[in-house]
């Protein structure tokens, strides 16, 4: 009960900003001024939940988790011209660059206490890839959809369970933090069923937060690196070819698919828990 | 002759102006405290503290503005008794040690006379560099087992954790964080 009193005010602030951006996306026909607003939703519903969660945060922030409305922001902004950017490459050369940027700005601490130059911009570089290569899977999956919201409910899954992980390793705060970008994306279930799921900027947004709120566990909380690594990748689980007749079944079989590697990273998280029971 | 008295008298002066400089002391964290209080679940204080703290004290005695104090406190040297408590306290939610590993502060003007000093410096915590004033009672000089000169004192302040930046669970943890700082030093 304490858990679901911490979490579900944050959590229903991003759903309801984000339910409000998705209305008036649907509200304003077709155009230019749409996409702005559908690419707009997820990235104002989690900015006004992390700032419900932490207060308003200073520029620059002092703490770099406090990056992650920025990064939204961002995202959404590079993810409405996407579609301008001829050809698949180039779009995730402009992904892998905006991911760059956010991971060598989420982890300064690093490179400040303890990393050398060249091992931090390996990190960097391989974090960037990893939201190119979770980006392209969100967007494998909007595309892919067997019903309208498919995809927006298997991505809820993975957001609960980093919820899950994220409390597990240490730091509720980020669990809160993930349980907003749940509520971020909840809201765009509205879109979902009017049927307009596509939306470059969602799939960017999505990736560049949930790669970060785990990052963020994984280096400055006591998530595990097999949690980390299962959570941003079961995304891909669910790509898995599924020769079902029925669009039940498939989805069935999609959660299935979706859920196991977030179970057992949550697993993995709570034996790892250093515990908040005192 | 008178000439050469003058030159003498002006040289020893002159020597013993020199001669008083400022007293460095480095801070022996054995014998130095940093304590801390806050209130929990708004019924009482629960107290902790860092088990180290390293830094100089410069003290000019007869002209006390030239005086200055510098300390580092490592946070993962936090210690309430609690393992767990220490473990979440060191996480993101609070101190967020991985990301902020110190708390410092630095004297920029230092202000009194005999024994209470107002000390003004930037105390730098949880990423976060806010100027603060405290009161500091000086103790008294006293010599160590070994001989050697020792000096000290203490100063009480409180602080807003949300000023900081701090502000995970303000309905369960008091924003205000009473500090207690003895520090004891050895004369360099």
């Amino acid at each position: 009960m304490f858990l679901l009193r911490q979490f579900w005010p944050a959590a229903a602030v991003a759903l309801a900003v984000s339910a409000i951006f998705c209305a008036i996306t649907i509200a304003c026909g077709k155009g230019w001024l749409r996409q702005t607003f559908a690419a707009l939703s997820a990235a104002a519903g989690y900015l006004c939940g992390h700032v419900f969660v932490t207060g308003w945060i200073s520029f620059p922030p002092a703490d770099s988790t406090n990056w992650l409305p920025v990064f939204a922001l961002g995202a959404a902004a590079i993810g409405f011209i996407l579609p301008l950017v001829p050809g698949a490459p180039a779009r995730a050369i402009c992904v892998g660059i905006i991911a760059i940027a956010a991971m060598r700005l989420l982890l300064q601490p690093k490179f400040s206490y303890g990393w050398s130059s060249g091992e931090g911009w390996k990190w960097v570089t391989g974090l960037a890839v990893a939201v190119a290569l979770l980006w392209g899977t969100v967007g494998a999956l909007t595309r892919r959809n067997s019903f309208r919201c498919e995809s927006t409910l298997l991505l809820l899954i993975v957001c609960a369970g980093s919820c899950g992980a994220l409390s597990l390793s240490g730091s509720l705060l980020l669990g809160q933090l993930a349980a907003v970008l749940a509520g971020a994306m909840a809201g765009r279930l509205i879109l979902d069923l009017r049927g307009n799921a596509r939306s470059e900027a969602f799939a960017l947004v999505f990736a560049l937060l949930l790669i970060a709120l785990i990052v963020s566990g994984f280096f400055f909380a006591e998530l595990p690196a097999a949690s980390a690594l299962l959570l941003v990748t079961a995304p891909a689980f669910s790509l898995v070819p599924v020769p079902l007749s029925t669009p039940a079944r498939r989805f069935a079989v999609r959660i299935a698919l979706i859920a196991a590697p977030v179970v057992i990273s949550i697993i993995v998280a709570l034996r790892a828990s250093p515990s908040l029971d005192y | 002759m008178n000439t050469s008295k003058l030159t003498f008298a002006l040289v020893f002066c002159s020597l013993g102006l020199a001669a008083h400089s400022a007293d460095t002391y480095k801070i022996d964290p054995v014998h130095s405290s940093v304590l801390f209080s806050i209130k929990h679940l708004g019924v009482t204080d629960f107290y902790g503290g860092f088990n180290e703290i390293a830094g100089t004290v410069s003290f000019d005695s007869a002209a006390p503005s030239k005086s200055s104090v510098q300390l580092t406190v490592p946070v993962e040297s936090l210690a309430t008794r609690n393992p767990k408590r220490d473990q979440h306290l060191k996480s993101p939610d609070f101190f967020n040690a991985k990301q902020f590993p110190t708390l410092t502060f630095k004297s920029t003007k230092v202000e009194g006379s005999g024994n209470t000093y107002q000390v003004t410096g930037d105390f730098s915590l949880h990423g976060v560099t806010k100027p603060i004033t405290v009161e500091f009672k000086r103790g008294n000089d006293g010599k160590g087992m070994t001989g050697e000169v020792r000096g000290g004192g203490e100063t009480r302040f409180t602080i807003k954790r949300s000023d900081y930046g701090m502000t995970f669970m303000q309905d369960a943890l008091g924003d205000e964080v009473n500090i207690i700082l003895s520090l004891e030093g050895v004369k360099q």
